[in-house]
């Protein structure tokens, strides 16, 4: 918050700007007001302060966790994390506009959610698990929450078994009969899709609605590009729904991170898990018996701010680097940032 | 990294992830305890670890699922009214065993359950 710009500048408004208590001595020429009032010597007065504010801008990149693959028969591949991005107008979920960045003032908590992923389908025809919710919430904040991903659908098309919705949607297989593929969540990812008659299809990615099924499993859609970290990465593409048990091939999980599908012939491949701290969905399972699964990858929660601001405190041991004149702190599982 | 269930009612109703370096304790060893006390902190409500790879309480924990404190084990919902639990996977089994041509059994015809019949029923390509 800044200072107002007109009328009467109060000591205690001063204080509260500085992260102080409203009522706690201060003094005019100290640094920390000059500082704020940009009065660097010299006379100094509390029209000054007019419009300062020791408030900064952190921009975020937050992703739920991914879904995990339906289970056998032909299950469908998990959705995609819900996909929440502030960054330099990058695009956030289901490729839409970027979102506003936090303007924090100093002394605020932030407490960061990093989802976990989805389970996979295990039994015969059951659903993959949705991924769960990551968020970012404090004082003042409305709290960023991005929604888990929709579990991939379990086998053929019976409506028990059907892609659930999520941040992107689970896929579906059609195995015999018509299924129904999970809806993504507006502006955080894309539905899944359906499959075909013996291969699921694929799960909802960030950045691109699950694709159908056909002899191959659907494969997941993608994930979105973002330079946040200062590298440009893909995450929270999609899981691929499993293939017909005779084609030695496999169709690669959904870019960002999508698990690969489940195959049977000759192969005998195990769906692949999404790939952890990308909000991946898995890949959907066939029906080779051994195979563990393919749960969500986990969520990730990515700040970015000046350098010049970063106050240095967090709990929970993020990776903290820092680009250019800015610093990046990476929550790969959850805690805080005090600004 | 550490995976930890929150639980309410004793359902599971998220699942998050936190670094193994925040459950470490005095002696640098991983600790639960440390665990649920640090998320406790952070959220507030009652937590449970769980592991992505099932190592630990039979199974990774799901959205929805149950954790069973006489168990100890988290238990993912009953598909079907006639499906029991299986006291050594704790995943829930059908009450009648798959026919021995199903693919599971190395065959390769595909079985549904049919609740009405309580049995399962080919299906035909």
């Amino acid at each position: 918050m800044a200072l107002q710009s007109s009328g009467a500048i109060s000591l205690n408004n001063v204080n509260v700007e500085l992260g102080n208590s409203g009522t706690a001595s201060i003094n005019m020429g100290s640094a920390a007001v000059r500082d704020l009032f940009g009065v660097a010597s010299g006379a100094i007065s509390l029209s000054d302060g007019y419009g300062a504010s020791n408030g900064y801008d952190i921009s975020y990149l937050v992703i739920a966790g991914g879904a995990g693959g339906g289970g056998h028969y032909y299950g469908g591949g998990g959705g995609a994390g819900g996909y929440l991005n502030s960054y330099a107008s990058e695009s956030s979920g289901a490729n839409s506009t970027s979102l506003t960045s936090i303007t924090t003032g100093s002394g605020i908590v932030y407490t960061v959610t990093v989802g976990g992923g989805g389970t996979t389908g295990v039994a015969l025809w059951s659903l993959g698990g949705d991924g769960s919710t990551s968020s970012i919430s404090g004082s003042g904040l409305t709290t960023i929450s991005a929604t888990g991903g929709g579990g991939g659908g379990g086998g053929g098309g019976i409506a028990i078994v059907a892609g659930r919705a999520g941040g992107s949607g689970g896929g579906n297989s059609s195995y015999l009969t018509t299924g129904s593929a999970g809806a993504g969540t507006s502006l955080q990812g894309y539905a899944g899709n359906v499959g075909n008659t013996l291969a699921g299809g694929g799960g909802g990615g960030a950045g691109q609605l699950g694709n159908t099924g056909g002899v191959l499993g659907g494969v997941g859609g993608y994930g979105l590009a973002s330079s946040i970290t200062g590298t440009s990465t893909y995450r929270a593409g999609g899981g691929t729904g499993s293939n017909f048990d005779n084609h030695d091939f496999t169709s690669p999980g959904g870019l960002g991170g999508g698990g690969v599908g489940g195959r049977g012939g000759t192969l005998d491949l195990c769906p692949g898990n999404g790939v952890t701290n990308t909000g991946g969905g898995g890949g959907g399972r066939l029906g080779i018996w051994t195979c563990s699964g393919a749960a969500g990858g986990s969520g990730v929660v990515i700040l970015r701010m000046p350098t010049s601001n970063y106050s240095g405190t967090t709990t929970g041991s993020p990776t903290v680097t820092t680009t250019g004149s800015d610093t990046v702190i990476t929550f790969t599982g959850s805690g805080s940032y005090t600004a | 990294m550490a995976h930890f269930a929150q639980i309410e009612n004793n359902l599971v109703t998220q699942v998050i992830v936190v670094d193994n370096k925040a459950i470490l304790d005095g002696s640098d060893n991983e600790s639960e305890a440390v665990g649920v006390q640090f998320c406790a902190d952070l959220f507030g409500g009652t937590w449970v670890q769980t592991s992505y790879n099932g190592n630990i309480r039979k199974n990774y924990a799901g959205v929805g699922d149950t954790y069973d404190a006489t168990r100890d084990a988290f238990i993912s919902p009953q598909p079907y009214p006639s499906w029991v639990l299986d006291e050594t996977s704790f995943q829930y089994e059908a009450p009648l065993a798959l026919p021995s041509d199903a693919v599971k059994n190395g065959g390769d015809t595909k079985y549904r359950w049919d609740e009405a019949t309580l049995n399962w029923v080919a299906l035909v390509d």
